[in-house]
């Protein structure tokens, strides 16, 4: 689904509309996020087998599913990006982990198309 | 986006142990009277028990201890924050490498990884019993890698005007403050609860798994490399000395 979120628009969501972010080092079609950095940034997992279901405003042909290393299930992708959530958003609609610098990289939201969000409400800090 | 995904967690594999340079750092590294911090009753007998003639065999710090020693190189830093905050209320000008250096500690060990650690493999598991305290607990490192991010640009402010010194005081300072009863509510509420949920096997395993993690991280020995780079930001503020601390005799 997607979520409006402040200075950022209609972003991806989870079906609890947290928010759902990207990370440019999974560039190459993998979940690189494993470990620690999977307790911050935990891959959306899915069970083996059935297909991620895209409700209103979400591409279903840009979803996609990718070996989770972190549970040797599936992790779900959009655009080829596997998704996350960020363990600081404590409740749904909020992007704090929005253009955050963490883990070696930084983390976007993505918009309908895919695309990565680079726009920091934060205003660069 | 989708009603069958969720967010997932880091399973525990049983890992081979590895050169542990946390382990040989609480425990010692030559094995032989090794220090244990935070040990509770049951290792303490168990280290009394071993007959004094065989080298003790070396124990892995249970997780809880492992999350503390971080939270010591932690603490290490909260105070380098409030020393260069007092100098700056105090019209002084602090070393502005010194403050960098620290938030860079901060930001690639504490942010990223110990952080990690407990909202991986911590908190989820006590979170039925502290739903409250979890809670604010993540939201206070969301804060603080926020905190982080601009205390690191500290180099770009002129810190010779009050507006920009006040401001990076105001942010050293709520780092410091919202940290210090943070980790002390982990220290003696979730990290016990953590030892009291899990089985002395799953404990073990899960040290095990911390160690494993991070020599993958940072190799070995990075807990006594993240120290030293602590003690130089000490050295820069004029705090490496720990008798610089003591309560004057007036004071008693």
């Amino acid at each position: 689904m997607l979520v409006s979120v402040p200075g950022l628009g209609k972003v991806l969501a989870d079906g609890s509309r947290h928010v759902l972010y990207m990370f440019p080092p999974d560039a190459g079609g993998r979940v690189s996020c494993t470990g620690a950095c999977a307790g911050t940034w935990p891959p959306l997992a899915i069970k083996d087998g059935p297909r991620p279901a895209a409700r209103a405003g979400v591409n279903p042909q840009l979803l996609g599913t990718l070996p989770d290393p972190n549970t040797g299930g599936r992790a779900v992708t959009y655009g080829g990006y596997p998704l996350y959530r960020y363990a600081g958003d404590v409740d749904g609609g909020t992007a704090n982990g929005q253009a955050l610098f963490l883990n070696g990289g930084p983390w976007y939201a993505l918009d309908a198309n895919g695309q990565p969000i680079t726009a920091d409400p934060n205003g660069g800090s | 986006m989708t009603d069958a995904g969720q967010a997932s967690t880091p399973t525990d594999p049983p890992q081979p142990p590895r050169g542990l340079s946390r382990r040989r750092l609480i425990t010692g590294a030559a094995g032989v009277a090794g220090l244990v911090v935070g040990a509770g009753a049951t290792e303490g007998a168990a280290l009394l028990n071993r007959g004094s003639g065989s080298a003790p065999a070396q124990r892995p710090p249970t997780p809880g201890e492992a999350l503390m020693t971080g939270h010591g190189l932690f603490t290490r830093l909260l105070v380098a924050y409030r020393t260069a905050a007092d100098q700056l209320a105090a019209g002084d000008s602090p070393p502005v490498g010194a403050i960098t250096d620290a938030a860079q500690v901060v930001a690639d060990y504490i942010h990223s990884f110990h952080e990690g650690l407990e909202e991986a493999y911590v908190f989820p598991r006590v979170r039925h019993d502290h739903a409250d305290l979890i809670r604010t607990l993540l939201v206070q490192h969301d804060r603080g890698r926020h905190l982080t991010a601009t205390i690191s640009t500290a180099r770009n402010l002129d810190l010779t005007r009050p507006g920009p010194r006040e401001a990076l005081r105001g942010r050293l300072t709520a780092f410091a403050r919202m940290y210090e009863p943070h980790e002390a509510r982990e220290d003696t509420v979730v990290y016990p609860a953590l030892r009291n949920a899990l089985s002395q096997p799953q404990l073990d395993l899960l040290a095990e798994r911390f160690a494993d993690l991070e020599n993958r991280l940072y190799g070995d020995a990075a807990l006594q490399q993240y120290l030293d780079r602590v003690a130089g930001v000490e050295q820069q503020l004029g705090i490496a000395d720990l008798s610089v601390f003591t309560a004057p005799a007036s004071a008693t």
